[in-house]
């Protein structure tokens, strides 16, 4: 980008500004009653059991006329609310205390209201749904509330183990990225706050640069999902949602407390929330997490580097006025993570030593200390959006957004030379820089049909400095995209949607002394249509099928050189061709109270081209002896598999929960497995919830025992080692809230490999070097901070 | 009027993030560094010396110019000596991705208590001593400078390895990374 083309931008920007500003003063007082047409509709639940409850009462302060009361399902449904008006609902149950909530609709909305048992433990607890879309077909699972509680203080891609469907590719203990349907890196789709995660994704041992603590429900869709978020969601998409800014008058906040035991990790986070009586309209948030951890601690050794120190904050804003909102958010991720030093080996013959050793080589005992080899990670976000209802139908959303990642790989040793070791540069350094773009027009219910339209941009730049691995290479990307939702009587949906995208990649590269700067271009439609049956408001089956595509990476075109965790070297083939997925994917939801409840969903994907590193002859000949080969090749493959998650309450407060993960990846041209598939698992889970016994609400009390298999489906000879048999792990969990008059602060305990187990991961790349972590401890208390005004006031 | 004034306070604070976020556009730079600054040894070098005579016997070199990967190694000498004679073999270790090549024995050498050579011989009539001592308490010897005795005329291989024993050399070939691990054909005749 030239710098004419950066002033442009700056324009653009204060031009976009400029009409927010004069669009507004128009429309001040545009509101009349006729636009009073909103309909907020959910469920009240009971927050504890997360039963509906039916035939609770739902006063309107504002406009008693209005007030109605939920159906036996716990469905409520409030009509003609105007925008951006305050009203103060109030949620009466026989079985229930009292709620008082203040909302602000400004679109169709789906607000859940959950009652506790007593009202002074959370005044109203609520979750607001996706404003006024009809239900997606595609089958997701989600974590948040108890469950993401138990998980504060894990990375990303460690929370995410108790999706269903969801496992974990790890590189040693710290590094951890989620895997949907078996695939990971490319082919999963990271939304941080609504924008594409474009950091180092490619990469399998790099962590998704995302602070957990951001989200307050982080979603899986899964499946096919390009036409929405564009190309590469082969697998998936994973969505990192943080909690919606205070929609009424006041301040907010929270305080998370995490301890681990075994690599004594401390986390501290926090987030403070404001929207002024005096500026009504401005609402904001300041967040940040400090995280500190040292060596991790397998049965029997500790693991010598292996400590993560990570310090994040991130500030947003939101200014909404009658017809539109505008927001802007930032975020910054820093970490430094060290590399188990056992597993930097120089050649095969280092690795077979290190594998037959029953305790690594390089051992040690406790430390903070991160010594080399380490990567230290920065990545930054900038996103504003602005969001502008152009009549009561359409919404129009655009945003903008800029990341900046940048990655240092700190080899074991400094270079022998002292005036290159007396600089202590990093030996590997990239920096990518993404600005992306995207334009999104949504309309609500209009006969039976809601949809969404839009376009996107992508640029992106990626330079590098010390040892070559990939090139440096400039990406521009283009979508069009449309989705319509046909809804019947909210007992069948039907969706389709169509997707053009272009992909535009230039690299870099000196090649024999000269600058070579080839150009990949490539181009896809991809569609999806899907069916959403309501067979009883307690049986509902989904549907999907969908074609997904993905252009190769850089790295899989690019690539070149020694992997020094692997022992292998890798090569590119520039000559490869994009990958084509088709996707089916039945998914039947049962929820029978809170009796007994299941979601079952079924998959297969057909991937032509699918792109994997194959093993080829002769091995490299290097000065540190011969390395296996790998070279990115393409063939047809066909995946299938199913999920399942189910629970049932067995007696009173007793629960049964289950969880299976199956998976079968087949190389249809070489008719074998594919390599680095994870493993049948399954979980099962016993739970007491206890009758609230004085300031103790809500406890619960569980155990599971998690059973992952041996490997069997993997190819034969193309690994150094056979995959690690299997195990079985005991966890723990215990948690409740505890009330001190109004102020209720939740604690959890929490216990994985309560046995202390040796096992080995077949989804670890360390697998070779050590084992997995032993018992670990932790403790979470999370400390809300809150304010009573007189609009939350419940009784 | 008063309103106006909050919008622009908000604006302007979210033009500020918006243009501190974006001070520094790395992308601008398409053309990758030429010169890649980090340490590789391409080039071993094994030097051979008639240890009675002081003759030169010959230069054995593998080298492998662009580093790990690319292309492969474009020498890989054969090891041909006498038998039944003694040599002094000295090592050289260059870096020849720089202009002019750089030394790497010599920063070898000034951290010899990390680093020894190991030689191993299979199928051929070949004994080695090292012939240097580095400054450990007790000294340990360093392996680039060595003496070898062969024997009887016979065919088989020589194994080079280094080894990078940062605090924790003590004479054996376990601790440590193998930062090189060379085999030439040998062939006494």
């Amino acid at each position: 980008m030239s710098y004419s083309t950066v002033k442009y931008k700056y324009l653009l920007l204060l031009v976009g500004i400029f009409i927010m500003l004069a669009s507004d003063a128009n429309l001040l007082h545009a509101q009349n009653q006729d636009s009073c047409k909103l309909v907020v509709q959910g469920f009240v639940r009971d927050s504890t059991s997360n039963e509906a409850l039916g035939y609770a009462h739902i006063h309107v302060s504002e406009a008693p006329e209005k007030s109605v009361d939920s159906d036996e399902q716990g469905r409520y449904v409030l009509r003609g609310l105007c925008p951006n008006k305050t009203y103060t609902l109030i949620c009466y149950h026989v079985s229930c205390e009292r709620v008082t909530l203040v909302i602000r609709p400004t679109t169709n909305q789906m607000l859940s209201i959950l009652l506790p048992h007593d009202a002074h433990v959370t005044s109203g607890v609520v979750i607001t749904e996706k404003a006024g879309q009809a239900p997606s077909s595609q089958a997701r699972s989600e974590l948040s509330g108890r469950a993401l509680s138990y998980v504060r203080g894990q990375s990303l891609g460690q929370a995410m183990v108790g999706l269903s469907g969801v496992s974990v590719l790890q590189t040693g203990a710290g590094i951890a990225k989620p895997v949907i349907h078996g695939m990971h890196s490319n082919r999963v789709l990271i939304l941080n706050n609504g924008i594409r995660q474009e950091g180092q994704q490619w990469g399998s041992e790099h962590a998704p640069e995302i602070d957990p603590f951001i989200a307050s429900k982080i979603t899986v869709i899964k499946g096919a999902n390009t036409v929405r978020y564009g190309s590469d969601a082969i697998a998936g998409v994973i969505l990192v949602e943080p909690s919606n800014l205070r929609d009424s008058v006041g301040f907010g906040g929270e305080l998370h407390v995490v301890g681990q035991s075994n690599n004594r990790q401390g986390v501290i986070s926090g987030s403070f929330d404001q929207n002024l009586r005096r500026l009504p309209a401005l609402r904001w948030r300041l967040q940040g997490t400090a995280s500190m951890a040292g060596n991790t601690r397998t049965p029997n050794y500790w693991m010598k580097n292996t400590g993560v120190k990570e310090y994040n904050f991130s500030f947003a804003a939101a200014w909404t006025k009658d017809r539109w909102d505008a927001d802007v958010f930032y975020s910054q991720f820093n970490t430094d993570l060290g590399i188990f030093s056992g597993a930097h080996i120089g050649n095969l013959t280092d690795l077979e030593r290190a594998f037959n050793s029953p305790t690594p080589l390089d051992s040690s005992g406790f430390s903070y200390t991160i010594a080399r080899p380490y990567q230290h990670v920065t990545h930054e976000l900038v996103k504003t959006r602005f969001r502008f209802s152009l009549s009561n139908n359409w919404i129009m959303r655009a945003t903008y957004a800029r990341q900046y990642n940048l990655r240092y790989e700190y080899d074991k040793h400094r270079p022998l030379s002292d005036s290159l070791a007396g600089l202590n540069r990093p030996e590997l350094q990239y920096e990518i820089t993404t600005h992306t773009g995207d334009l999104n027009f949504e309309h609500q219910m209009i006969h039976h049909f809601t949809g969404s339209y839009g376009v996107s941009y992508m640029r992106q730049g990626n330079t590098y400095t010390g040892r070559y691995f990939i090139p440096n290479y400039r990406n521009y990307a283009f979508g069009v995209y449309g989705i319509e939702r046909w809804v019947k009587d909210s007992v069948i949906t039907i969706e389709a949607g169509v997707r053009y995208d272009y992909r535009h990649l230039q690299v870099f590269k000196w090649e024999n002394q000269v600058i070579i700067s080839p150009v990949h271009e490539f181009s896809n439609l991809s569609g999806t249509v899907g069916a959403v049956f309501t067979i009883r408001p307690t049986c509902i089956l989904s549907l999907n099928a969908g074609s997904a595509w993905r252009a190769p990476a850089v790295n899989e075109l690019y690539s070149e050189g020694l992997h020094h965790g692997a022992a292998a070297v890798e090569y590119g083939d520039r000559n490869l061709k994009t990958e084509r997925s088709l996707n089916l994917i039945a998914n039947l939801d049962v929820h029978k109270h809170e009796k007994f409840s299941f979601e079952w969903s079924v998959y297969a994907y057909l991937i032509r081209d699918f792109i994997y590193l194959r093993p080829v002859l002769p091995p490299t000949l290097t000065i540190r002896g011969a390395f296996p080969t790998f070279r990115y090749s393409q063939a047809d493959a066909f995946l299938r598999g199913m999920d399942f998650s189910g629970q049932l309450n067995v007696w009173k407060g007793l629960f049964c929960d289950a969880r299976v993960t199956l998976l079968r990846a087949w190389n249809l041209e070489d008719k074998k497995w594919l390599i680095g598939m994870p493993a049948d698992r399954g979980t099962l889970g016993l739970r007491y919830a206890f009758e609230d016994f004085k300031r103790i609400k809500g406890l619960q009390f569980g155990t599971n025992v998690t059973y992952v298999n041996k490997q069997f489906r993997a190819p034969i000879n193309e690994d150094f080692v056979p995959p690690p048999s299997a195990y079985t792990l005991l966890g723990l969990q215990v948690g409740s809230s505890l009330d001190f008059g109004g102020f209720a602060m939740e604690w959890d305990i929490t216990a994985s490999n309560l046995l202390n187990v040796r096992y080995r991961d077949y989804m670890n790349r360390f697998r070779y070097y050590s084992d997995e972590m032993g018992r670990n401890v932790r403790v979470h208390v999370r400390i809300p901070i809150t304010q009573k005004s007189p609009a939350n006031h419940s009784h | 009027m008063k309103t106006n004034f909050k919008y622009y306070i908000f604006f302007a604070a979210s033009l500020i993030t918006f243009l501190s976020a974006c001070k520094k556009d790395d992308d601008l730079v398409e053309v990758p560094p030429p010169v890649n600054e980090s340490e590789v040894v391409t080039t071993l070098r094994l030097i051979m010396t008639d240890s009675i005579t002081g003759n030169p016997a010959g230069t054995f070199t593998f080298r492998d110019p662009d580093g790990d990967g690319g292309a492969v190694p474009d020498i890989t000498d054969t090891i041909v000596l006498q038998p039944n004679t003694t040599y002094l073999c000295s090592v050289v270790l260059l870096n020849e991705t720089v202009n002019p090549a750089d030394s790497i024995s010599n920063e070898v050498a000034e951290e010899a208590n990390d680093h020894m050579f190991f030689y191993h011989f299979t199928g051929v009539n070949l004994t080695h001593v090292y012939a240097d001592l580095d400054t450990n308490a007790p000294p340990l010897p360093i392996g680039l400078q060595n003496r070898f005795r062969t024997g009887a005329a016979s065919t088989g291989t020589t194994q080079v390895i280094l080894k990078h024993q940062p605090g924790v050399k003590d004479g054996s070939e376990t601790p440590g990374d193998t930062d090189i691990d060379v085999s030439f054909y040998t062939r006494i005749q």
